[in-house]
């Protein structure tokens, strides 16, 4: 089984993406049980705030939709990327996934820097096997490969399968879903929430009956149950809306 | 910023909704239209705790913290957070309107603009809040009628109303300042860059959460 030193984190526990800005140097001082971090999502250029971006409540949990505004991968690079090398931790860097052309130069560019310990792959739903194939081998590189997908993703043993050299890990995250806005207009985004916890299990269940190590993130709102899934063989664990409200309950 | 930890201590209510009374660490100070981020263990998302009176480290929350908190829940406090607003010493006529609420969030420049004897017009359509007797209070609809009489207009308005109100303030001249107090959610107060909060003006984008939540109204820009 793997454990998070084997992804080379210094504990086993990180942030989901988007849930930490570009530079959280000052969050990370307080943070310091993470041993790693992982960027907001990157695409290839820059992508503007959602017109009808949302932050929308449900029991248990809330749907976020912001359309990942990002300033594209280069001048994220410019104005962060010498800020991630006097981290303390590990910089994984999230990236939309657009194209595979987009992936390789995007993927090619970061290998240039010295401040990026793995990429995180972003795989959105309702892709073919054939389009995940494509583009996982456009992020083969000198950079360790994490592919980070929903929870409730069907296709898990397909990424073992692939062979890739520099395939890390695989990451569960935040499945997407639909709900009201008070306006009463029907809006898609990420769910999060302890509300998600029973699926975050199930789908933990599911990945370890392949060989990659797991990364877990969905509904974990405290370290105990953060622990219990690393006692269940995930090999590491993401925080997500706690890193908001700035407690995690032990 | 700070961080720090808090237990609330009372609960008011005005019109039907609870404010909270804090008492604030030393040298925590905040200004007009700065807030506090604050939640309690149970919450999922930090709520947004605005000033209406500040006395010595004592703060009164306007009406809007969330309905399960109660008097003894701890709180885990940010900021102070946004930017601070100063009512500029020349301004001798003030016009405050507030389209989202009953105007308890103007309740800090009130105290200031009393006391510097500005004349104040409020606008309101849910006057539901005590105010001095020196405050004149109007509709909402009568702001256009106020534009040649102020110096100043300080607007309350939701993200979604800014369009609205473009068109109620469509004959204010370049010369007259008028900010807007721009309410839209603020989930990460800027730990994030998350973008819930974007705000068009002319300089681009702005994050409400960071570069707010007032912002010049002439600087604002359409959000359709």
């Amino acid at each position: 089984m793997s454990d998070y030193l084997d992804l080379g984190l210094t504990t086993p526990f990180m942030n989901a993406s988007g849930f930490l800005g570009f530079n959280p140097a000052r969050q990370l001082e307080k943070l310091n049980s993470l041993g790693g971090w992982i960027t907001p999502p990157i695409s290839h250029r820059r992508r503007q705030p959602a017109s009808d971006r949302a932050i929308i409540n449900f029991p248990g949990g809330v749907l976020i939709h912001n359309g990942l505004p990002n300033a594209g991968f280069r001048k994220v690079i410019n104005e962060e990327a010498s800020a991630w090398r006097r981290l303390t931790i590990p910089t994984w860097v999230h990236l939309v996934v657009e194209s595979p052309q987009h992936i390789r130069e995007i993927v090619s560019r970061m290998e240039d820097l010295d401040s990026v310990a793995a990429i995180e792959l972003g795989l959105r739903d309702n892709l073919t096997t054939e389009e995940i194939t494509s583009l996982c081998c456009a992020a083969v590189g000198k950079i360790p490969l994490v592919v980070d997908v929903p929870i409730n993703w069907s296709n898990i043993t397909v990424f073992e399968k692939m062979d890739l050299p520099n395939l890390l890990a695989i990451s569960l995250s935040a499945p997407r879903g639909t709900a009201f806005s008070p306006a009463q207009k029907l809006i898609s985004g990420r769910l999060y929430g302890p509300a998600l916890f029973p699926q975050t299990l199930a789908s933990l269940k599911k990945a370890l009956d392949q060989s990659l190590p797991v990364i877990l993130g969905g509904g974990i709102d405290s370290y105990h149950k953060g622990k219990q899934v690393l006692e269940m063989g995930a090999a590491a664990v993401k925080f997500d809306l706690p890193l908001w409200t700035g407690i995690i309950p032990e | 910023m700070q961080e720090f930890d808090l237990i609330l201590e009372e609960l008011h209510l005005f019109g039907g909704k609870s404010a909270a009374k804090l008492s604030l660490p030393l040298g925590i100070t905040l200004g007009f239209g700065q807030y506090l981020l604050a939640s309690t263990y149970d919450d999922l998302l930090p709520a947004v705790i605005f000033p209406q009176a500040l006395e010595g480290n004592l703060m009164l929350s306007t009406p809007e913290i969330p309905s399960d908190w109660k008097v003894g829940s701890s709180l885990h406090v940010r900021g102070p957070l946004g930017k601070r607003f100063q009512l500029p010493a020349m301004v001798k006529r003030l016009v405050c309107a507030s389209a989202r609420d009953a105007g308890y969030l103007f309740k800090p420049i009130i105290s200031s603009a009393l006391l510097q004897s500005t004349s104040l017009v409020m606008c309101l359509d849910d006057p539901v809040m005590d105010l001095p007797d020196l405050v004149e209070l109007q509709p909402i609809k009568n702001l256009p009628d106020l534009i040649s009489w102020t110096d100043l207009i300080l607007l309350d308005i939701s993200l979604n109303q800014v369009d609205e109100f473009k068109l109620i303030l469509n004959n204010v001249p370049a010369s007259l300042p008028v900010f807007a107090f721009i309410h839209v959610p603020m989930p990460c107060a800027g730990i994030s860059d998350c973008g819930l909060c974007a705000v068009q003006t002319s300089h681009g984008i702005k994050s409400a959460c960071m570069d707010g939540p007032i912002f010049a109204w002439h600087e604002l820009r359409s959000m359709t």
